[in-house]
């Protein structure tokens, strides 16, 4: 048959159309449809020429868009990789979007507080409740937690942290009617609360150490980074203290005197609080890597997307010039953060490689965090003299960050490989009969 | 008219088409699209999309199976794949069709059935 131009770029066109599909459907009825195609395109042009031809394609169109989506939505494998993680493949696409959804919200925001708008703390503040809803419906629907929900549930985690802490600093709003109540609880109840949290930490944590211990997955490696973020952690705290037995001439009780017993106790309570908080998130994450492998990597990533890295631009405090720097500091660190860490971890097969891609995107974000701190400092002080407080400012953050995350990574890798022979993908891997 | 034809009652359009299609014998899909277009007037024009989305399910409901047979290979594209009907298919399509039969002369007695001319329009 004389090979006509408008037709064969019509089907190589239809062919990069089928990718629409899903593969299964495509492996099965793929060559078939892209014949039917031809020859409906052979016959369309006989009969009208290109016009035919255009007029076939705009039904086309029309015909792909829908029937490639019932096909997603009908097809058996409608769900794979969507709600957990199959072993040494990456995400599909479907499933890589949604990963992506709460990472976008915060760019998108991120932009806009650039621009001077300030609804990006609202975002901060309040998106993760928004974000969670579609995770728990699924969750309910589907009886299984959805690999995409780890973000938003990391997010959760963090908002839920500052609430209660915004709460038992009483820097809320009275007047809201439920956090109200809970603030005047909370102070009514001031001496219990604080001990209360401390103990269900410290009982968190040794629970959960304790299940690691007895799986034998708390190696030296592990043992060094907990050590190292636990020295991080520490600081602030720790020269704050040091800070004070020098004002008082190193002498301990009239510092005490001095201070109220309770400041020492009350300067490692909020200086370590989101530290601990943080701690106790890796920790929980070992329970999700049993299930979902090192994409339970999400659930540290989804707290610290919410991190903000500069607040409210002041002229009447930062200098002019310190906008220029921050604005591609910022953007660089929130893309790295909410885009390239999610889709890049998604779509890597190999766990491995996983655990690799989310060390370089994680600290190159953390890498532009200490910058971007230094950038400050140095913009608004001479940089010779720069305190002890001044550089503890710079690195204290991101390396409780860089180590909480070589923590993760540490933990993370020594769970069971995934292997659940009774996960329905697993038998679909295999083969098996579901 | 058997239970399990009553089951699959009332039939889409395209699954219902498609039956009638293979009523006379098997075809490939190209045919079953241009005899559906013929069966309409030209009204009902089924892309490959609707056409092999609504196969897959009739294959998977047993109402047509894949034909192993070939016509002559000289006169066709060997790449076609065929179908015909199974016979759940061919009851399931006389049933509709007795369905659709009676619900026209209820139509007709009640006087609400509109007779097309084709192109010499109403009756």
């Amino acid at each position: 048959m004389k090979r006509n131009r408008w037709v064969e770029t019509s089907r190589r066109m239809y062919t990069f159309l089928l990718r629409f599909y899903p593969e299964d459907h495509r492996n099965e009825f793929g060559d078939s449809m892209l014949q039917v195609f031809t020859d409906q395109c052979r016959s369309a042009y006989g009969e009208r020429g290109i016009w035919g031809l255009l007029i076939l394609w705009l039904r086309t169109l029309l015909d792909v868009g829908v029937t490639s989506v019932v096909e997603h939505i009908t097809s058996p494998r409608a769900g794979w990789g969507l709600l957990e993680a199959v072993p040494g493949a990456p995400l599909p696409w479907k499933g890589v979007m949604l990963v992506l959804i709460p990472g976008l919200v915060f760019f998108v925001s991120q932009i806009a507080q650039l621009r001077g708008e300030d609804w990006f703390f609202w975002v901060m503040y309040r998106a993760a409740y928004f974000l969670i809803l579609p995770v728990l419906l699924v969750w309910w629907w589907k009886r299984t937690f959805p690999v995409w929900g780890l973000i938003p549930l990391g997010m959760l985690y963090k908002t839920l942290l500052y609430l209660a802490y915004r709460v038992q600093l009483g820097a809320i709003n009275m007047e809201r009617p439920f956090l109200g109540v809970v603030i005047s609880v909370s102070k009514s109840y001031a001496s219990i609360v604080k001990p209360v949290t401390v103990l269900a930490f410290l009982g968190g944590v040794y629970f959960l150490l304790k299940g690691l211990l007895q799986r034998r997955h708390l190696q030296r490696t592990t043992w060094m980074w907990i050590a190292a973020y636990a020295l991080f952690g520490f600081m602030q705290p720790l020269l704050s203290v040091v800070g004070v037995l020098r004002s008082y001439e190193w002498d301990w009780n009239e510092a005490v005197m001095g201070m109220g017993p309770t400041w020492f106790s009350n300067v490692f309570y909020w200086g370590m609080f989101f530290y601990a908080g943080f701690f106790l998130l890796i920790l929980l994450g070992t329970w999700l890597a049993r299930r979902y492998g090192s994409l339970a990597l999400f659930l540290p990533l989804g707290y610290l997307i919410p991190t903000v890295l500069f607040g409210r631009y002041d002229e009447a405090y930062h200098s002019v010039a310190l906008i220029y720097w921050l604005i591609p500091a910022v953007l660089i660190y929130r893309a790295l953060l909410t885009l390239a860490a999610p889709v890049w971890v998604a779509r890597t097969a190999d766990e491995s490689a996983q655990r690799r891609v989310f060390a370089v995107m994680l600290g190159a974000a953390v890498g532009v965090q200490i910058l971007t701190n230094f950038l400050v400092l140095a913009f608004d002080c001479n940089l010779l003299v720069i305190p002890l407080e001044g550089l503890t400012w710079i690195f204290q953050e991101p390396m409780v960050t860089a180590t909480g995350i070589g923590l993760a990574l540490a933990l993370y890798r020594q769970q069971p490989s995934l292997q659940q022979p009774e996960t329905h993908y697993h038998a679909l891997l295999h083969g098996e009969e579901v | 008219m058997k239970k399990q034809d009553i089951s699959y009652q009332p039939l889409t359009p395209a699954v219902y088409h498609i039956l009638l299609a293979l009523a006379d014998g098997e075809k490939h899909g190209y045919a079953i699209m241009k005899d559906v277009e013929m069966q309409t007037g030209g009204r009902v024009k089924m892309g490959p999309g609707t056409l092999y989305g609504t196969i897959k399910r009739m294959l998977a409901a047993s109402l047509i199976v894949e034909s192993a047979r070939r016509p002559d290979p000289e006169l066709d594209d060997e790449r076609r794949r065929y179908y015909r009907l199974t016979a759940l298919g061919q009851h399931v399509v006389s049933a509709e069709s007795e369905r659709l039969a009676m619900a026209v002369n209820i139509a007709r007695q009640k006087r609400v059935l509109i007779q097309y001319l084709g192109a010499g329009g109403l009756q």
